[in-house]
């Protein structure tokens, strides 16, 4: 009952600040809607520079064989501005062709630049196009990428959305609550509650919205409203322990985003988990981020949601563990009437 | 202006001892490049290493975070209770805002070149000479940060709405300006949104400036981060009323 009239008293309070409300719940979905379509425009790809006269035979077969190579695209490059393209990334690597000889200009790993030698010197050789997936090995799917942003500005967004419990501390409701004859975990449940039903009406219309366009990530829709459950879910907690933390929104929304980039950045948000360091990849068991990139990688191949039994297990024992600290918190803070932030 | 000098004092004790602009302009950066150093360690060679691309590209995403510290920070009179005293006190609007100014450009400048201090230190980031231009364009985009900042905190009416919202789009500015990875795009659409972003052209402007000994970017950015730095600064002295401490 607790529960349902803190959820009830929330939206009332939301409903009163109609622009700021509006506000809160459109700018997610079209952060949300973005990202999807920027993820889904810049397909993986491994940009490489060429130089050279278009009168050489070798030039001319290998350029032919490589903008054929799939995962490949080609660029003619600046000779006067090597150096500088393949640090800003503009070329992943440059080939300057010269007489028979070429060389590679890149500031990739050994690995990487000895494929792509080779795979040259087989063009040169014979310019049939082959299969290259060591050069681009690093580069992660279109659906992982995804998921992971979503899941990293979930947790974000959700912690704008739970503000509200650092306003109730700052202007006493909390203090009152606490009179009251209601338990810590009622108040944190109820928060959390709504919290959910917004970020997740967020997600889903973000998510729907992208069905109706037309613009795929490979994942299906019901597996990705169930995926949603979780995402939403364990953003909300993640915002909720960190509003319970904090008594000024600024702290909360700095320490949310920099909390929610270490975590997707040793989740493997970025950087595929098995080019990750090995210290790392250990690391990265407890990053959240990471569970959903591998739900997905198998939601990739056709499998289900719920087939991901033992994803799930950790990401819901995750949600209960940051609900307890959140509940563990607000009972231990002190009830002190602090300057209000606005 | 008789006012300007102790209102100054203050402002930069408050500001040397605001922890969240120490924190996320040199302590949060310099773990973020560690963190990303070391995930992408394997994909870069020994010429030029990952640490040294992410201290390149960390430094100036974090001091534009630094735009939410300081819209907070042009709010201290109603966080601190002072603003009675602000309301009654003999003081010239501009005296005010030009203050906050001066010591949150300062502070930041500070902490920016401590944090590139660090990164040649330890991450073993060479400026091949271009120390100089890379600091004219910390303290360019510093001024600019702080005048977005004060016109954000100061005079903009609607503060509570947008203020939850500012990392947003700086975030998506550090996605597209090559912050978390380096991000090139043969597509049109795609490679003018990314030119259109500022991270991309102050990013683009280090990097010219060091490896490719070409400061004309860095000096052009530069150049358009002091003037849009001042102009957002001249905006808030216009439209700052002492009111909006409340």
């Amino acid at each position: 009952m607790g529960c349902i009239i803190i959820i009830k008293n929330n939206f009332k309070r939301s409903f009163h600040k109609k622009t700021g409300f509006l506000m809160n719940l459109l700018l997610p979905i079209l952060v949300v809607m973005l990202g999807i379509a920027a993820n889904h425009v810049s397909r993986p790809s491994f940009i490489l520079g060429v130089i050279g006269e278009d009168t050489l035979q070798n030039y001319k077969n290998v350029v032919n064989a490589l903008q054929n190579t799939e995962g490949i695209t080609i660029d003619k490059a600046n000779a006067e501005t090597i150096k500088v393209d393949t640090i800003t990334g503009k070329y992943a690597a440059i080939v300057e062709f010269t007489g028979d000889e070429f060389e590679i200009y890149s500031v990739k790993d050994e690995t990487t630049i000895s494929s792509l030698d080779n795979l040259i010197k087989t063009y040169i050789k014979n310019p049939e196009p082959l299969e290259i997936e060591e050069i681009i090995g690093t580069a992660m799917s279109i659906s992982k990428r995804t998921v992971g942003f979503i899941v990293l500005f979930l947790m974000i967004t959700s912690t704008i959305t739970a503000s509200l419990i650092i306003k109730d501390k700052n202007n006493g409701t909390l203090k009152r609550y606490k009179y009251s004859p209601q338990k810590a975990g009622t108040y944190i449940l109820g928060n959390f509650m709504y919290n959910f039903s917004i970020t997740y009406f967020q997600y889903f219309i973000s998510v729907s919205l992208m069905t109706i366009l037309n613009i795929s990530i490979g994942i299906s829709y019901p597996n990705l409203l169930l995926m949603g459950l979780w995402a939403t879910a364990l953003a909300t907690s993640f915002g909720n322990c960190i509003a319970t933390l904090f008594r000024r929104e600024m702290y909360a929304t700095l320490f949310s985003t920099a909390a929610a980039l270490v975590l997707s950045l040793i989740g493997g948000t970025f950087i595929a988990f098995e080019y990750m360091p090995k210290l790392l990849q250990y690391i990265s068991v407890i990053s959240p981020l990471r569970w959903f990139i591998d739900a997905t990688a198998n939601m990739d191949q056709g499998i289900n949601w719920f087939s991901n039994i033992q994803i799930i297990c950790i990401i819901s024992v995750m949600i209960f563990v940051l609900l307890v600290i959140s509940i563990f918190i607000n009972k231990k803070n002190r009830v002190v009437t602090f300057s209000p932030d606005q | 202006m008789k006012n300007f000098m102790p209102i100054l004092q203050l402002e930069m004790k408050r500001r040397s001892k605001d922890f969240f602009i120490i924190f996320y302009n040199i302590i949060f950066p310099a773990i973020i490049i560690l963190l990303l150093g070391y995930l992408t360690s394997k994909s870069y060679g020994t010429e030029f290493t990952s640490y040294e691309y992410y201290s390149i590209v960390m430094i100036p995403f974090c001091l534009l975070m630094a735009i939410i510290s300081i819209a907070y920070a042009a709010q201290d009179e109603k966080r601190l209770k002072t603003a009675y005293r602000f309301m009654t006190a003999p003081i010239a609007e501009a005296e005010l805002v030009l203050a906050k100014s001066f010591s949150c450009t300062i502070m930041l400048t500070i902490c920016s070149l401590i944090i590139l201090g660090i990164a040649k230190l330890f991450f073993h980031l060479s400026f091949h000479g271009s120390f100089g231009f890379v600091a004219i364009l910390v303290f360019s985009e510093s001024i600019a940060v702080t005048g977005i900042g004060l016109c954000l905190g100061l005079a903009c009416k609607n503060f509570f709405i947008i203020k939850n919202f500012l990392n947003l789009p700086i975030m998506i500015f550090g996605f597209l300006g090559g912050v978390f990875s380096p991000v090139s795009s043969l597509n049109p659409v795609l490679s003018s949104i990314i030119n259109s972003t500022p991270l991309t052209w102050i990013n683009r402007g280090i990097i010219y400036s060091i490896y490719g000994s070409d400061h004309t970017i860095l000096l052009v950015t530069s150049g358009m981060s002091f003037l849009l730095g001042i102009a957002a600064i001249l905006f808030a002295i216009k439209f700052f009323k002492r009111e909006e401490f409340f």
